[in-house]
C-alpha cells in the first residue's frame, strides 16, 4: 500500500463522518471527502509530511468544500440555516472533528478484537442464538463459544466505561 | 491560483490541536482508562460551553450514535480509494495543446494542475522566466497514425495505409484513407479458414471490424492473427502487444483471444488485453471473461485485471480510464516512472529512447497528454512536470538530467 493509499484509508472514515455531520447527506459526505482527497493529493506536496498537519489540512479542505458547496447551492442551506452557525464559528466545526475523532478511536477497538471471539460475541449477545446454535453454525465446540464470550465479554468491560457498553456493542452488528 | 491558498491561511491559523486532544480525553474516559489531571482538563472543556457538554452527552444517547454507526460500517474504503483515484484523472481539465511556449505553459499547469507529484520530495517550484523553455526543436515527429501490414497466408506482405479496416469473408476492406480497396481472399483461403496476420509497427495504431461484428483497437507494435473465416464451434485470433475488444455477442460460438500460453474466453464483452512484456494483462470493462493460462484459469468481472504469466492468474481491481486511455488517444499516466512513459512514447511516435547520465528512475509522474500531440508538444510538457530534459537526435530520443543554469 503507497503512501497516499495509507493515508486515504486511516482518514477517510473520519473524514466522511465529520462531513456527514455538517451536510446530513451520506452520499455528499463521500463526494466532499474524495474531493477533499483529490486536492490533497494534488498538493501533498505542498503539505508537510507531519501527521498534525496532514490532518489540520484534509479537515481544513472538508469544510472548504461543505461552505463551497453551500454557496454555490443556496437553495439547499440546511446545515448552516438549521444550526444557525456563521462561517466564522470555529468551535462549532472544532466539536465536530473532536465527535469523528473519538467515533474513529471507538472503531478501531472494536477491529482489536480478535475476529473469532467478536463474531461469537455478536452472534450470542446481539442475534441472542444460544451457545448450541452458535456452535453448530461455527462449527466449533459448545465450549469454544463460551470461552470466547467470556473472553469478550472481559475485553469490552476491562476497557471500557461501563456506560458506554452499549455504544461498543452496536459496532458488533456489522 | 486555488482558492485553497486563502483557506490554508485563514483556517490553519485558527485550527489548533486542542480537537485532537479533547477527542483523545473523551476516548480515554469511554474506555475508562483516565489520569486525575486529564480528568480535570474534561471537566474544564465541559464546563467552557454548554454546547461541548450536550457533544459529550452524544455518547451515552444510542439514538444519536446508531446511525452515525450505520453510515461508517457502511463505507467501503477499497471502492471509495478507487473512485477518488479515478475522479483525480476526470478532473484534470482537458486542454487543447498549442506550441507557443507560454501557451503551453498553461495547459501543462491546467492539465497536471498539481497532478504530478512526488512525495518524497517536495514540489520544485515553477519558474516563470525562460530557462527552462525549450529551445526551438530542430525538426518534429506526428504522432502515429492509421496503418499496418497485412502478412497474408501464403507470406506475401501487403502495406495497408487506412485507420480502418472492415474485414469480412471476401476480404479485407480499407475502410478510410486516401484509397478505398478491398484486398480479395482466394478461394482456397476462404475454404481452409487460414491465418492472415495484421503486423501494426512503431507509430501505427489500427481499428477493425471483424466478420462477426467484433471491433478491435490494435495498439502500436502489436500484432493480430486472424482467420479469413472463423469456424463454427469458435471465434479465435491470436495477439501479441496490446488491443481493446468489442466483442460482438454469439451464444454459439465463444471469442478467444491467445496470447502467449494465455486464453481469454469470452461470449460478448468488451475487454482490454495487454501482452508488451512476459504478463499478460486483461482489463475486463464490460461483461465476463475466462482467462485460461494451463491448468489455472480465473472468471473476471467488469473493472477487474487479471495478470497471467508463469507464475499463474493474479487477480486485482484496475482502473479503466488508465487502462483504456491508449484507445482513448490519450496517454495517461498515474503513479507512472519514466521508463513507463517512455517506452509507451517509444511505440506511439516510432523513437528510440536513450537515457543518459543520472535520471530518477522511481519519481513517479501523474497527468494526461493528447496522444494527438506531435513528439516536440509532448516533450515539452513532460520537460516542465519533471527534472528531465528531452532531445530529439534523429530518431533517437535522449532522456536525461535536466542542468541547473
Amino acid at each position: 500500500m503507497g503512501k497516499n493509499e495509507y493515508i486515504f484509508k486511516e482518514y477517510y472514515q473520519r473524514l466522511c463522518l465529520y462531513a456527514y455531520k455538517l451536510v446530513d447527506d451520506m452520499f455528499l459526505a463521500e463526494d466532499i471527502v474524495q474531493d477533499a482527497f483529490c486536492s490533497f493529493l494534488d498538493k501533498s506536496g505542498d503539505v508537510s509530511e507531519d501527521e498534525k498537519a496532514i490532518r489540520q489540512y484534509l479537515y481544513s479542505s472538508v469544510r472548504f468544500l461543505i461552505y463551497n458547496h453551500y454557496r454555490k447551492n443556496k437553495a439547499r442551506q440546511v446545515y448552516w440555516e438549521k444550526t444557525r452557525y456563521v462561517e466564522a464559528e470555529n468551535s462549532s466545526f472544532e466539536r465536530e472533528i473532536i465527535y469523528a475523532e473519538v467515533m474513529n478511536e471507538v472503531l478501531k477497538i472494536i477491529e482489536t478484537m480478535p475476529e473469532a471471539c467478536a463474531n461469537i460475541f455478536r452472534k450470542g449477545y446481539l442475534e441472542e442464538l444460544s451457545n448450541k446454535e452458535i456452535a453448530e453454525e461455527l462449527d466449533v465446540s459448545v465450549n469454544t463459544v463460551k470461552t470466547q464470550k467470556r473472553r469478550g465479554m472481559k475485553i469490552l468491560l476491562n476497557k471500557i466505561h461501563p456506560e458506554y457498553i452499549s455504544l461498543f456493542l452496536l459496532f458488533l452488528q456489522k | 491560483m486555488s482558492p485553497f491558498c486563502l483557506l490554508n491561511v485563514t483556517i490553519y491559523i485558527e485550527m489548533t490541536n486542542k480537537p485532537r486532544y479533547i477527542a483523545s480525553l473523551i476516548n480515554r474516559y469511554l474506555t475508562d482508562d483516565l489520569s486525575n489531571d486529564e480528568y480535570h482538563d474534561l471537566l474544564e472543556w465541559l464546563a467552557e460551553d454548554p454546547a461541548n457538554k450536550q457533544l459529550f452527552q452524544r455518547f451515552t444517547d444510542s439514538k444519536h450514535y446508531q446511525k452515525d454507526i450505520k453510515f461508517l460500517l457502511g463505507l467501503d474504503l477499497e471502492v471509495a480509494w478507487q473512485k477518488t483515484k479515478s475522479k483525480r484523472i476526470k478532473t484534470d481539465p482537458k486542454v487543447s495543446i498549442r506550441s507557443n511556449w507560454m501557451k503551453i505553459a498553461v495547459a501543462v499547469l491546467l492539465i497536471f494542475v498539481g497532478a504530478w507529484f512526488v512525495w518524497q520530495n517536495p514540489v520544485r517550484s515553477i519558474q516563470s522566466d525562460d530557462s527552462t523553455t525549450s529551445e526551438e526543436r530542430s525538426h518534429d515527429i506526428d504522432p502515429a497514425n492509421g496503418g499496418a501490414n497485412l502478412v497474408r497466408s501464403d507470406g506475401s506482405i501487403i502495406k495497408i495505409e487506412s485507420e480502418e479496416l472492415i474485414i469480412d469473408q471476401g476480404g479485407v476492406h480499407l475502410a478510410s484513407g486516401e484509397k478505398e480497396r478491398t484486398i480479395e481472399f482466394t478461394k482456397s483461403e476462404q475454404l481452409a479458414k487460414t491465418m492472415n496476420t495484421l503486423e501494426v509497427p512503431k507509430a501505427k495504431y489500427l481499428k477493425i471490424l471483424l466478420a462477426d461484428g467484433t471491433k478491435v483497437w490494435i495498439n502500436s507494435m502489436s500484432k493480430l492473427h486472424f482467420p479469413s473465416d472463423f469456424s463454427v464451434v469458435e471465434r479465435r485470433v491470436i495477439l501479441e502487444g496490446e488491443a481493446f475488444f468489442d466483442v460482438a455477442e454469439d451464444g454459439d460460438r465463444p471469442f478467444i483471444v491467445e496470447s502467449k500460453e494465455t486464453e481469454i474466453k469470452v461470449l460478448g464483452t468488451e475487454f482490454n488485453v495487454n501482452s508488451y512484456g512476459k504478463t499478460v494483462e486483461t482489463a475486463l470493462k464490460q461483461g465476463s471473461v475466462l482467462v485460461e493460462r494451463g491448468e489455472k484459469s480465473l472468471v473476471l468481472k467488469p473493472g477487474e485485471y487479471a495478470e497471467a504469466n508463469e507464475k499463474g492468474i493474479k487477480k486485482s481491481i484496475v482502473d479503466l480510464d488508465y487502462v483504456l486511455a491508449w484507445k482513448n488517444d490519450e496517454f495517461l499516466f498515474h503513479n507512472d516512472n519514466i521508463i513507463t512513459i517512455a517506452s509507451q512514447i517509444s511505440r506511439w511516435y516510432g523513437v528510440e529512447v536513450k537515457f543518459q547520465g543520472e535520471v530518477m528512475y522511481d519519481r513517479l509522474y501523474t497527468g494526461s497528454v493528447s496522444r494527438k500531440a506531435k513528439l516536440s508538444e509532448t516533450m515539452d510538457m513532460l520537460e516542465f512536470v519533471s527534472d528531465l530534459s528531452f532531445k530529439l537526435d534523429g530518431n533517437k530520443l535522449i532522456i536525461k538530467k535536466e542542468e541547473k543554469i
